[in-house]
């Protein structure tokens, strides 16, 4: 066990193994503590959909190069690594119900302003010739949009790219304790001095916060409250099938064929629940996805749902991430807050690695997403600002 | 030929001993490790046919007394189950169970 680093990182999921392989890469002694396994939380639970998001916020054309950064490093990952993460272009089509034609409009533009892509615009028809399969005559939609061939619908396996980001580290010399657990932070003076472990303490004067839904319990531990708190969401997937051409997206749901042919959902618009560190699943989940399964594909109602899982993730208020430092206490860096983690996490290891090293590359993000943003009335978890209004329609792809 | 190559774990996934032996040697220790890695336990059996072969290997290659690895965590639906039916299921008859 290391007694001594430059920087301490808190969670071993992937956001905290692409901080640690970022870290390394500049030649910073790192060391990474996981209290279970790598990916146990929601890395390891996620549908792993690398897509481009909008947010239709005044923070959108930062987080739009947030998400082109994130985009193009998930596309070169694989050769720069030089180890398989099964990242795979997507196919898909966004069916738009009636009603919705608005929402999709606009945002449809600010997408292709803000990202590298084109979305083309299919009438039902020609989606009932494309994707017989998707369910076009149960909901009457005005069409669908393609969006195919393109870095800003992908995805990944979740566990290959985390250990494929830890073993990089590693490589590079990051040292990373699974099933050591950071017990308290050692702040003197304003300042963090070290980091107590189940193992025992480790020296450090610079620690990362990247505990996912434990993130509000790790910066605690410094003696900071921030706004986010544990959400459990749950998702499933079915028997694998043949390969198919075009996965359906409607607003309601995530998901995609994964490379085993199994198809992947998950639900966008969950209600406002209890915070919970559960990853039990719920009851009421199984009947609610299987009614949009069979609007997506009316055909597939004799497929079987194979296993059903949940996972826990820590939402902020306006749904977007807190990242860098903390007014505070000097030392204590915040990467917690993602409702988009996996999507996120090639980013925010550049990002975070920018605001270590102190560089003034992005610094405007850093800015915009720090802790500050939040005034001090709001460090207690007050309830989601945006509910139901944010990613709208975009989830849908 | 090492027969271990060939000998499958997991039909689902369609795993062999082989693979499963590699990751054992390379850190992936526990039953909920190796799943992570390589998928047994994942398929439409969830775990029934491989996760007791899985644990002797784990004890064969580590040492492991066998009452110290823990099993795999059971998801639902127990058995596979159609869209359509789990569809049908009201909120009221799930309560009532």
């Amino acid at each position: 066990m290391k007694r001594s680093a430059e920087v301490v990182i808190i969670g071993g999921g992937v956001i905290g193994c692409s901080i640690a392989y970022n870290l390394a890469r500049e030649k910073v002694n790192v060391v990474l503590l996981e209290r279970d396994y790598l990916a146990r939380g929601a890395s390891g639970r996620c549908g792993a959909i690398i897509w481009a998001k909008w947010y239709p916020m005044e923070t959108s054309e930062l987080m739009a190069r947030v998400g082109n950064m994130t985009l193009k490093r998930f596309a070169n990952l694989e050769e720069e690594l030089d180890t398989s993460i099964e990242y795979n272009l997507e196919n898909t089509i966004a069916c738009i119900k009636a009603g919705q034609e608005d929402d999709y409009d606009s945002e449809i533009l600010e997408l292709e302003k803000y990202f590298d892509t084109k979305l083309e615009f299919l009438k039902p028809d020609q989606i009932r010739k494309m994707a017989p399969y998707i369910g076009v005559d149960n909901y009457e939609p005005v069409g669908g949009y393609l969006r195919s061939g393109t870095i800003s619908s992908a995805s990944a396996n979740p566990f290959l790219t985390v250990h494929a980001l830890a073993n990089a580290a590693t490589r590079l010399g990051a040292t990373i304790h699974a099933g050591t657990e950071a017990t308290g932070i050692i702040v003197e003076n304003g300042k963090v001095e070290g980091v107590r472990t189940s193992k025992g303490d480790i020296k450090s004067n610079i620690v990362v916060d990247a505990a996912g839904a434990w993130s509000a319990d790790v910066a605690r531990m410094a003696g900071i409250k921030i706004p986010t708190r544990p959400h459990g969401e749950d998702a499933v997937v079915t028997e694998p099938l043949m390969p198919l051409p075009y996965f359906p997206g409607i607003m309601e749901t995530y998901g995609r064929q994964t490379n085993s042919g199994q198809i992947l959902v998950g639900e966008n618009d969950f209600p406002e629940q209890a915070s919970s560190y559960s990853t039990d699943t719920t009851l009421d989940f199984l009947p609610r996805i299987s009614e949009y399964l069979m609007q997506m594909f009316p055909s597939f109602g004799h497929i079987n749902i194979q296993r059903h899982w949940a996972g826990t993730e820590d939402i902020t208020p306006d749904e977007l991430p807190i990242l860098g430092k903390v007014d505070e206490v000097a030392g204590l860096i915040l990467a917690c807050g993602f409702t988009c983690g996996f999507c996120l996490s090639q980013a925010v290891g550049e990002l975070i690695t920018d605001i270590i090293l102190e560089k003034d590359k992005n610094r405007d993000i850093a800015e915009a997403l720090s802790l500050n943003r939040f005034e001090k009335k709001y460090r207690e978890y007050p309830g989601r600002w945006y509910y139901m209004g944010v990613h709208k329609t975009i989830n849908a792809f | 030929m090492d027969s271990r190559k060939e000998t499958i774990v997991c039909f689902c996934e369609d795993i062999t001993e082989d693979e499963i032996v590699s990751a054992i040697k390379q850190g992936f220790t526990t039953p909920v490790d190796i799943k992570n890695y390589l998928r047994p336990g994942m398929g439409p059996c969830q775990g029934r046919g491989c996760a007791s072969q899985i644990t002797s290997l784990i004890r064969r290659i580590t040492g492991r007394r066998p009452e110290s690895i823990l099993p795999l965590s059971n998801r639902p639906p127990t058995v596979p189950v159609p869209i359509a039916v789990l569809k049908a299921i009201k909120k009221q008859e799930v309560m009532k169970r």
